[in-house]
């Protein structure tokens, strides 16, 4: 019992490391666009519909694919379609400023809520958001020294995590009689894995940053 | 036995001495081979650290001035402290009160209370009169006692300067390399075609790399044109000339070959002499250098490995050894001996 209930943690932890490595990667080399549309003064500022359309943009410019497909508009009140998207990564806390942009769409205003994703949010413009609790964040960073938010805009096939072959993380347990120990007290239990985030093609990543409201 | 660890260096320079030590430890002996043959007095020969000791504390068995003692005695600074590189966090901005200056000149100089060395990296918040500048990290290049230091990678001859603030030290870098870098400054090479692309930040690229080069917004003139401009790095830190960020040190700069004569010098954007976009042109995007890859042909010629621009977690976890007399990592050219190794329990 004590085992299963580490090995489902361990596993949350090794793809939160993935996670979290391939966000490291992200934030070191991916090209910025600062939001720059808000009107609260700080630098970068809140996101707006504005900023979305310059990253955009430039992601069309460079011929970036779009990741998810487009949801038909349906009679249903309170929907709208939504477009062929990128996806934009980010920070969970970014989801209540997200929520007071004008156009922003929450996922349950789709016309077909199931066709969102367990971590999306909701989309603006070209850009579906999701978010994470380990999604990028600088502190102190702003003018008004706030934490600046990193949004990872992408494009089909911008990034990717190169593995060895046949080889990319296992589980080992040894038990207390195998791993030693004085009286067999010790057993050892753990992942390994071996891992490298890659940016594909620089120009269909984009980091836009912003801060919050207020 | 095989939780131990062991080694040995010579102290390069009076800077601390960074270990890493990726199976960890829960603690380090640490011994002054040459202090030790000199018998030195007044001096550390032995050092002593172990978990959940303060950060930068230790334990130092010294010389006495008569040389025929040693003593043990406690050090609460300048000893052992662990390090973890991917931790991200960063200690209260200074000063209390935000009275702190910025000169509007090559190279701006801060006046502040600090206690910053020469190649950290700070970050300034909150400053009145220059905001351009806040949010963006520069490498310390000259300190002044303790109340002044300078950010020598940039220019703000025509900025207005900075009469309150704030600045934060940024103990950690990206953890991958290569990383991107913030332009600060782009002046014509001394070789006809190429540019001189100052970054804010000790740049870290070498000859061959690929890099793009972006200036994004109309803040950056006449350069937006180089807007997602792919090129390579055939030189790096080519001496400074004019009006270009003065560091007055080894110029932080790569050359690369795109000919920016026909752009108009860096004023363009920034006023009537040579500088960064002002406080009135907020908010805008930095222009920046991405690192994209290598040009093979041109590292080969220069003798640079083909594999510079692979993508490498720099994160690591170690301990950070104080310098001088009574710290573990001892004084220029002294030979330090260490052991260090996992407990069962701490």
């Amino acid at each position: 019992m004590v085992l299963n209930a580490a090995t489902a943690r361990l596993g949350v932890a090794l793809r939160l490391t993935e996670d979290q490595l391939t966000r490291d990667m992200l934030a070191a080399t991916a090209g910025l666009i600062n939001c720059t549309g808000g009107v609260r003064g700080d630098f970068p500022t809140e996101i707006m519909p504005s900023d979305v359309n310059v990253v955009t943009n430039a992601l069309l410019g460079a011929d970036a694919r779009t990741i998810l497909d487009n949801i038909e508009g349906e009679d249903k009140f309170g929907t709208g379609p939504v477009r062929d998207s990128y996806f934009a990564l980010c920070h969970t806390d970014l989801t209540k400023p997200l929520g007071e942009v004008d156009s922003f769409r929450q996922k349950n205003n789709y016309p077909a809520p199931t066709r969102a994703l367990r971590s999306e949010w909701g989309s603006l413009g070209s850009l579906r958001f999701l978010v994470s609790s380990v999604g990028s964040k600088i502190p102190n960073a702003s003018l008004k020294n706030k934490t600046v938010y990193n949004v990872f805009c992408v494009g089909m096939e911008a990034y990717t995590t190169v593995k060895q072959d046949g080889y990319s993380s296992s589980f080992v347990y040894r038990s207390p009689m195998q791993a030693g120990g004085p009286l067999a007290l010790n057993a050892s239990v753990g992942y390994k894995m071996a891992t490298c985030p890659r940016i594909t093609n620089d120009l269909n990543v984009l980091r836009l940053r912003c801060t919050l409201l207020g | 036995m095989e939780n131990t660890m062991q080694g040995t260096f010579t102290s390069a320079t009076t800077a601390a001495k960074i270990l890493k030590i990726r199976s960890d430890l829960d603690w380090m002996h640490v011994y002054n081979y040459t202090k030790l043959a000199a018998n030195t007095a007044s001096t550390g020969l032995q050092f002593y650290w172990q978990r959940v000791m303060p950060a930068g504390s230790g334990l130092e068995y010294k010389n006495n001035a008569a040389r025929d003692a040693t003593h043990l005695k406690l050090i609460t600074s300048g000893g052992f402290t662990l390090i973890d590189s991917s931790v991200m966090t960063l200690s209260a901005r200074m000063p209390v009160g935000g009275a702190m200056t910025i000169t509007g000149a090559t190279p701006p100089v801060v006046t502040t209370v600090h206690d910053l060395s020469v190649g950290e990296i700070v970050r300034l918040t909150n400053v009145t009169g220059a905001p351009q500048i806040c949010g963006t990290d520069f490498t310390v290049t000259a300190v002044t006692g303790a109340t002044n230091f300078t950010i020598g990678n940039i220019s703000l001859d025509t900025s207005a300067a900075g009469t309150a603030g704030y600045w934060t030290r940024i103990p950690y870098q990206p953890l991958y390399y290569p990383s991107n870098r913030y332009i600060t400054f782009v002046a014509a090479s001394a070789t006809a075609g190429r540019a001189k692309v100052y970054m804010s930040v000790t740049h870290g690229f070498t000859v061959g790399q690929k890099v793009r080069l972006k200036f994004p917004g109309a803040v950056w003139g006449t350069y937006t044109e180089l807007d997602g401009t792919a090129c390579t790095v055939v030189a790096i830190n080519e001496a400074r000339a004019g009006a270009e960020p003065n560091n007055g040190g080894v110029a932080n700069n790569i050359v690369v070959d795109v000919d920016v004569s026909g752009y108009g010098n860096w004023n363009v954007f920034g006023g009537a002499a040579l500088c960064y976009p002002k406080a009135d042109e907020l908010p805008f995007s930095q222009a920046q250098v991405v690192p994209i890859g290598q040009n093979t042909a041109t590292s080969l010629a220069a003798g640079v490995d083909i594999l510079e621009d692979s993508t490498i977690n720099t994160g690591y976890i170690g301990i950070k050894l104080g310098s001088g007399a009574d710290g573990p990592a001892g004084v220029a050219n002294d030979v330090i001996y260490w052991v260090a190794g996992k407990s069962f329990n701490v």
